[in-house]
């Protein structure tokens, strides 16, 4: 039976954050941040292996929290790349062989600086993968949008954005060869979808959760704090 | 909704009310609150309005029509009420910053990549290099403004709008969990 993989990418490092170490491994509510997501993962009845991409240099760390941690599911650590964009690429690369055997035919793509994975979506954007190739989470935004110009001038209003979240699911294969023409016709995606729509492929948009929203400042490292505290003494 | 026992919009106003310059603040019902400033320092000599503003709730409602342009304002600052922590410092700075521009807008870069999507399908993502947020502050200079104070009009007539980057610290709050992040920001 044709399998499902997390990538789970952390191999950010944290410049808005102010932090010396890899974003990921900041703690949140006593436990690294990836550690969130990792542990959501491992409990995710859809999700039946975990890769993990953390920078060059933290490889051994991330090996140890995960060690720590007790996943039960299969676990891979490789290095990440330049960017975002990069360290997607080597993860796909890493799962090429079992992604062209068709044994792995979906990927979820979630960044380590949402701790926060409910599982519900994630069932949800996978059964979406049925009617297309990639299906996302998002919310409307919620702040006035607008674009500036280089010279730092309002150019225009954004009406009508969606504000993006992850994981994203894909159908493997089709996300691996979008992501190797990606790479020969020097295009970098600000965020995985990107890599298959412009391949004119569909992607489809699913309703996101608050709860999902992504650590970049020392404001959401906080927020981050008060949400975890709530979904502690959930029942 | 309160942050510490006191409400998000007393929090906003205290700081607009301690900012030297300040000759008079108007509250509105919604979008709240708005101040007018002047270059010179009148800290003590301000006075405070509160105006139940009847109609749309737009910036239209605003008792301001006519008064750039010589009308008796030398510049006007919009501020929305949710913004509790709004310091001093960043509202001091802002105006300094912004001195020899007509508009000028607070924003934050944005965290996430932003999408147009269509029927539940993604139709295109925005270059997140050019996206900003606005923070909920603005400011228009008297010779910026005819009739309103508003972004959209200032644009449209081919005023240049200054975008000035923000503190995160200066985030909306909105719900019971914001203020929470809020006195949690507070304490520290």
């Amino acid at each position: 039976m044709s399998q499902t993989a997390a990538i789970v990418l952390a191999a950010g490092a944290g410049r808005r954050l102010g932090s010396a170490t890899g974003k990921a491994f900041v703690p949140v509510e006593g436990k690294p941040m990836v550690g969130w997501s990792l542990q959501a993962f491992d409990a995710c009845p859809d999700v039946d292996r975990i890769l993990l991409v953390v920078p060059p240099a933290e490889r051994a760390r991330g090996q140890e929290l995960i060690t720590t941690l007790g996943l039960r599911k299969p676990w891979t650590v490789i290095p990440g790349g330049e960017t975002r964009h990069d360290s997607e690429f080597n993860a796909l690369e890493a799962l090429a062989p079992e992604i062209i055997d068709a044994s792995l035919s979906r990927v979820l793509v979630h960044d380590a600086a949402r701790p926060f994975v409910d599982l519900t979506l994630v069932r949800r954007l996978l059964e979406a993968l049925v009617g297309q190739p990639g299906s996302i989470p998002a919310l409307p935004a919620t702040a006035i949008l607008v674009s500036g110009s280089t010279d730092g001038l309002l150019r225009d209003f954004v009406p009508g954005a969606w504000a993006v979240q992850t994981p994203q699911a894909f159908r493997a294969g089709p996300l691996l060869e979008a992501h190797r023409r990606a790479r020969a016709e020097g295009f970098r995606g600000s965020d995985t979808a990107s890599v298959l729509e412009r391949t004119g492929q569909a992607v489809a948009v699913l309703e996101g959760s608050p709860d999902t929203f992504k650590i970049t400042t020392p404001v959401d490292l906080l927020r981050a704090q008060v949400v975890a505290q709530r979904l502690a003494r959930r029942p | 909704m309160e942050i510490l026992g006191r409400t998000v919009l007393d929090r906003t106003l205290d700081t607009l009310r301690a900012l030297p310059g300040l000759d008079q603040l108007i509250v509105g019902e919604s979008p709240l609150p708005l101040a007018t400033h002047s270059s010179l320092p009148l800290a003590g000599t301000g006075t405070n309005s509160s105006l139940p503003l009847a109609g749309t709730g737009t910036n239209s409602s605003l008792p301001l029509a006519g008064r750039g342009r010589g009308g008796g304002l030398d510049s006007i600052l919009i501020c929305d009420p949710d913004r509790p922590l709004l310091t001093l410092t960043m509202l001091t700075e802002f105006i300094e910053r912004t001195q020899g521009d007509r508009v000028a807008v607070l924003v934050s870069p944005p965290s996430d990549t932003y999408k147009i999507a269509r029927a539940g399908v993604v139709e295109t993502t925005l270059d997140r290099a050019a996206l900003w947020e606005l923070q909920g502050l603005s400011r228009f200079n008297q010779a910026s403004f005819d009739r309103l104070p508003d972004l959209e009009l200032a644009l449209s007539a081919g005023i240049p709008v200054r975008l000035i980057q923000g503190d995160p610290m200066n985030f909306a709050v909105r719900s019971e969990e914001d203020c929470r992040l809020a006195e949690l920001v507070l304490s520290r």
